[in-house]
């Protein structure tokens, strides 16, 4: 039986839904799609997606990841211009070796810890876009995040400019289009029309006491119409909670891999619960995660062989276990932290609040090099490097480049050219 | 509202909740009256400010007002207020000052500063650069590199200024929620929340909790009189003269950040001001700093709140002419605060936020005129406006009844208030459950306050909204200490009762030298043993500085070999031991469940079978009904737990199955409403 039969049948077996309706809902909705072939799974995940968009945007089943280093990764310890001196003359105490990086051209290398992420590069799948940032940089981790979260630097917005983008994207709402892995909902991932399905832990994304309650709490919650337009809300909300709850927990729990994903738990966690998800069929087209301990003021050298490592360890496992399900094709990440650090080490054998830093774009389908304006390593502001590319180009990267949302000016609040990292 | 209309209402609702089919709680006087009696008003009634009658009043009515004017409250306390009529009850909200308000909790300070304040203006990391470079910081000395962890004691100390302000930070709050709880002036409280939301400062820049204790209570003192005395002292505020860096704005140096604050956020709101009027407001409001002896610096015999005081200092004030708003004069704080009330945009401003807190989303552009010029025409005073809102048939509307969510604040507070407690319950934690959902009192996300509206709800805050309630009924669930004190206590450290504080002192010290030379003989060990981990602090070591508070810390430390490798100082054991030494200090909040009788709540409202129980819960906690196949599935659930449709009040289960249902009616998307 083809999966387009068997997808068929199982559709009219269903009489109570139409088509449209249970595609919607998708197989998991259900509840049957854990007993249904990972091959079937895919193909009911791309029957949805084509009911469902149609002519409304151009890449339906494409998936954009948005992963956060929170705290300022040092992006001057991440890429490392190993070619200029100054590097070395302000790095006396971190400064790595030429001998242990791992070395892109003759004039970067990669922080040794790098290894899974070098091998993405060296295959072409991985854009370095040098120098981001913004004017008029803020050093207040606070300040600055809420910068690269709303995408309007030295100002502010209630929503997010992946909201915005969600908003634009599918202006009514859609179940589970965005899915925020962390312990609270970011303000970047703020939409006024999408629920996003937020969670750090799935079997915390629940109610307690469910089981002894399941058949009432399962009847208060659902959406109904009324004449209140914010007990509607509240409804949808309490429907898209209902459904997605389960879903998720069952994806992540019912989940096998043989990918290892290090060691480094809160992210090697969250990148294995995405793939569950898009594994099983899940309808999310944004992911949002975030990882943090970035904030190395002292003794950075051994902090970052861990936590580098544990970055490696993870992206790279996401990756393999993207293209063990065949899904690598689908998928792009675009990793950014909210500053650079100062270009001098600090007397803690650390580094401080700084600015300008390299962002990626990590993807089967990205033209793989280095792109943008490295800052110079002399012609500081303050001790700080100067931006040569505005963040909000990257943004308009993913957007346009690989969600294929042209209009990026109206998201963005201004004019941003894409880099033209989507082949 | 005419009595056919009432009956169509009333018709409605039955059809859709099922209620009417018989009364709802039988033979009982009308102290649960039903839900849908004369609730919400007819939508013409929406964009009206003209007074409601004598004869529109009913109980849920008063109920409403008393939701939105405060933190909700218990039938007798709505009875009350329902039997007066409208006028006389929003009066006896907003003329507060009437209403006597004793027997409230006093804040109890714990002594943290034992030491003296040690002015700490930075950061964990800046005291360490300042004991490299000196060799003393936070009045300690740092014994040499020779020493191993030479250092710690500053460290300690450092992070122990940090957290214990924090912690006292969170009995603040505590204490607060106690008086949104107990107090009987619900809209002074209520205000006082609304504009800590408006001016909008968090305590993660001072960390001062006695700064923040003032401001509040100057927010709450001034809440309803002139917003012009408020807005000069929140001007005038040392917390706030922190938070936006007023203090240090001066003539040579003129810092712009109060000026861009007051009137994008506070006052006129974006596109009414200029770039330039920023730079001249600022000038204006040089020389309103805090006192000289500001946060550092000796005490001279004040105490330390005296010590940081507003104090308007005319050698750094720029005295030249600004242009304000297109006004020209020579304008000091005072008078420029004038020029910004006299903007047409402020009352514009101001009158749309508090309408917007207090009634609903949707403003319309006549009524939004009306308000603005009420507001603007009463010289801002603030008691005639909300008088004229709370009377308004506008007010009573459909568009505004039960079409509000509630602030997790809110949310948990009224819980209680409608519950009746006498204290807010150490479990579920105040704090931790409040800021799940979004919302931590003194700490709003930044300058610009809480998003609100619905932007508090999603999947995953709307679960646990409802796991408050588990928490709240079932709460053994929620005693996990971890809760509490996020991060780790060193097992075994002495104990501040029983001890003067001279004796804690110095039992606290050899227990931490103990710890020290422990750590210090384990290093020399090489390569550690590998189950050493769950005596050592779940910090990472030497790594991160005080912004690894942040999550992301704990996978650091199973670089097992860096740990051993700190030299001068160990922030690992750092946190660890300020954690140790605050636990002692800092008061404990008691964490005693709340004493809840849903047997005796049901039975006072006179329910005998199982529909009945189910809606007296409703008419308790609910403004709208379940749908009716909720209602009807939780009467089903509770007649097969229970073996039977009458309620039997002897039987032992009954509390737990009231519970049970009471957790579903507040997880239900209708408890959000208020």
């Amino acid at each position: 039986m083809s999966s387009e039969k068997l997808a068929d049948d199982v559709l009219s077996a269903c009489s109570c839904l139409s088509r449209r309706d249970f595609l919607r809902s998708g197989l998991m909705g259900l509840g049957i799609s854990a007993g249904l072939p990972s091959v079937l799974q895919q193909t009911a995940w791309a029957l949805t997606a084509q009911a469902m968009d149609k002519g409304e945007t151009r890449h339906p089943n494409r998936i954009m990841v948005v992963l956060e280093l929170t705290g300022g990764n040092d992006g001057l310890d991440t890429v490392v211009p190993y070619g200029h001196d100054e590097y070395y003359r302000a790095r006396p105490t971190l400064g790595i070796p030429r001998g242990e990086l791992l070395k892109l051209n003759d004039e970067f290398g990669l922080h040794p810890q790098l290894l899974g992420i070098e091998g993405l590069f060296k295959n072409g799948h991985m854009a370095v876009i040098h120098g981001c940032g913004y004017d008029n940089p803020n050093l207040s981790h606070f300040k600055s995040m809420e910068f690269w979260h709303t995408g309007v630097p030295n100002g502010s917005d209630s929503r997010g400019w992946v909201g915005r983008f969600a908003d634009a994207y599918r202006p009514t709402p859609v179940d589970n289009l965005i899915v925020n892995v962390s312990p609270q909902q970011l303000l970047a991932v703020k939409s006024s029309v999408h629920a996003p399905i937020v969670f750090s832990d799935p079997d915390k994304f629940t109610r307690k006491g469910m089981e002894e309650v399941a058949g009432p709490m399962g009847d208060v919650n659902r959406a109904r119409a009324t004449e209140n337009p914010t007990l509607e809300f509240l409804r949808g909300i309490a429907e898209t909670g209902r459904k997605s709850s389960k879903a998720v927990q069952h994806a992540c729990a019912e989940y096998n891999t043989t990918v290892n994903y290090g060691a480094g738990r809160s992210l090697a966690n969250g990148l294995r619960n995405i793939i569950a998800l898009i594994s099983s069929g899940f309808e999310a087209q944004i992911y949002y995660v975030n990882y943090g301990g970035w904030d190395t003021h002292s003794s950075q050298t051994s902090a970052r062989r861990t936590l580098v490592g544990f970055f490696d360890d993870a992206v790279s496992g996401f990756w393999q276990d993207l293209e063990r399900i065949g899904r690598a094709d689908d998928v792009a990440m675009m990793i950014f932290t909210e500053f650079g650090r100062r270009v001098e080490e600090n007397a803690s054998g650390g580094t401080d609040h700084g600015t300008a830093t390299p962002m990626f774009i990590l993807g089967k389908q990205v033209r793989g090099g280095l792109y943008g304006q490295h800052p110079s390593l002399s012609d500081l502001d303050d001790g700080n490097l100067k931006v040569t590319t505005d963040f909000r180009r990257v943004y308009a990267t993913m957007v346009n480049g690989w969600m294929g949302y042209e209009d990026t000016g109206s998201i963005l609040k201004g004019q941003f050219k894409p880099f033209d990292v989507f082949a | 509202m005419k009595k056919t209309q009432r009956l169509a209402i009333l018709a409605l609702f039955s059809v859709c909740a099922g209620l009417a089919a018989r009364p709802m709680v039988s033979a009982q006087p009308s102290l649960v009256p039903e839900l849908t009696d004369r609730a919400q008003g007819p939508s013409s009634w929406a964009g009206d400010l003209s007074p409601i009658s004598t004869d529109d009043w009913s109980y849920q009515r008063a109920r409403h007002l008393l939701n939105r004017a405060g933190f909700g409250g218990t039938p007798e306390e709505v009875s009350k207020l329902a039997a007066m009529t409208p006028r006389e009850a929003v009066e006896f909200l907003v003329h507060y000052e009437r209403v006597p308000n004793d027997g409230l909790p006093e804040f109890e300070p714990s002594d943290i500063w034992y030491r003296g304040y040690p002015g700490r203006e930075s950061s964990v990391v800046n005291s360490i650069r300042e004991a490299y470079r000196t060799g003393t910081s936070m009045g300690l000395k740092a014994l040499g590199p020779q020493e191993p962890l030479d250092m710690q004691d500053i460290v300690n100390e450092s992070y122990y200024v940090y957290f214990a302000d924090r912690y006292e930070t969170i009995r603040l709050a505590q204490w607060w929620a106690n008086r949104m709880l107990l107090s009987h002036r619900p809209l002074e409280e209520k205000l006082a929340f609304f504009w800590h939301g408006h001016f909008a400062t968090a305590n993660n820049k001072a960390w001062r909790h006695d700064l923040m204790k003032q401001q509040y209570e100057t927010l709450r003192d001034k809440a309803s009189g002139s917003f012009r005395d408020l807005l000069v002292a929140v001007s005038q505020d040392p917390q706030m003269l922190i938070w936006l860096d007023n203090r240090s704005n001066t003539k040579e140096h003129p810092n712009e950040n109060y000026a861009r604050e007051i009137m994008e956020l506070f006052c006129l709101g974006v596109g009414n001001y200029t770039e330039d009027d920023i730079r001249e407001l600022a000038r204006a409001f040089t020389g309103w700093t805090l006192s000289q002896e500001g946060l550092v610096g000796e005490l001279e015999g004040k105490t330390l709140l005296e010590a940081a005081q507003f104090y308007d200092d005319p050698s750094i004030h720029d005295d030249g002419v600004k242009t304000i708003l297109g006004r020209r004069g020579n304008f000091d704080g005072y008078s420029a605060i004038d020029v910004i009330l006299s903007h047409p945009a402020t009352a514009r401003f101001l009158s749309a936020k508090l309408y917007r807190f207090f009634v609903r989303e949707e403003l319309s552009a006549e009524l939004h005129r009306e308000l603005a010029t009420i507001l603007a025409e009463g010289g801002y005073e603030l008691k005639p406006w909300l008088t004229r809102l709370f009377l308004s048939r506008d007010f009573y509307s459909s568009a505004s009844f039960a079409t509000r969510l509630k602030s997790p604040v809110e949310l948990v507070v009224s819980t209680y208030r409608q519950l009746g407690l006498g204290e807010v319950p150490g479990v579920p934690d105040f704090r931790s459950t409040t800021a799940a959902l979004g919302q931590e009192l003194f700490y709003p996300p930044n300058v610009a306050g809480w998003n609100g509206g619905r932007s508090w709800i999603n999947p995953a805050t709307l679960f646990d909204r409802g796991n408050f309630a588990h928490d709240l009924f079932f709460p053994h669930a929620a005693s996990d200490p971890s809760v509490v004190y996020p991060y780790p206590v060193l097992p075994g450290a002495p104990r501040r009762q029983g001890k003067t504080m001279e004796e804690f002192h110095v039992a606290m010290n050899e227990f931490l030298e103990g710890r020290r030379q422990a750590y210090l003989g384990r290093r020399t060990e090489a390569p550690p043993a590998a189950d050493d981990g769950g005596q050592e602090p779940a910090g990472m070591a030497g790594g991160m500085a005080a912004g690894g508070m942040a999550s992301g810390m704990g996978d650091a430390v199973s670089n097992r070999q860096s740990r051993y490798q700190a030299a001068r100082y160990n922030l690992g054991i750092g946190v660890a031991a300020a954690m140790t030494k605050l636990d002692a200090v800092v008061k404990p909040i008691e964490r005693v469940a709340a004493e809840v009788s849903l047997v005796s709540l049901v039975r006072g409202a006179g329910a005998r079978d199982v529909s009945d129980a189910v809606d007296a819960l409703m008419v308790r906690f609910l403004m709208v009904p379940l749908p009716a196949e909720g209602r009807q599935s939780l009467i089903e659930w509770m007649q097969e737990k229970l073996g039977s449709d009458r309620l039997n009040f002897d039987d032992q289960d009954l509390e737990t199955v009231l519970r049970r249902a009471t957790h579903v009616i507040l997880s239900a998307p209708e408890y959000q409403l208020g």
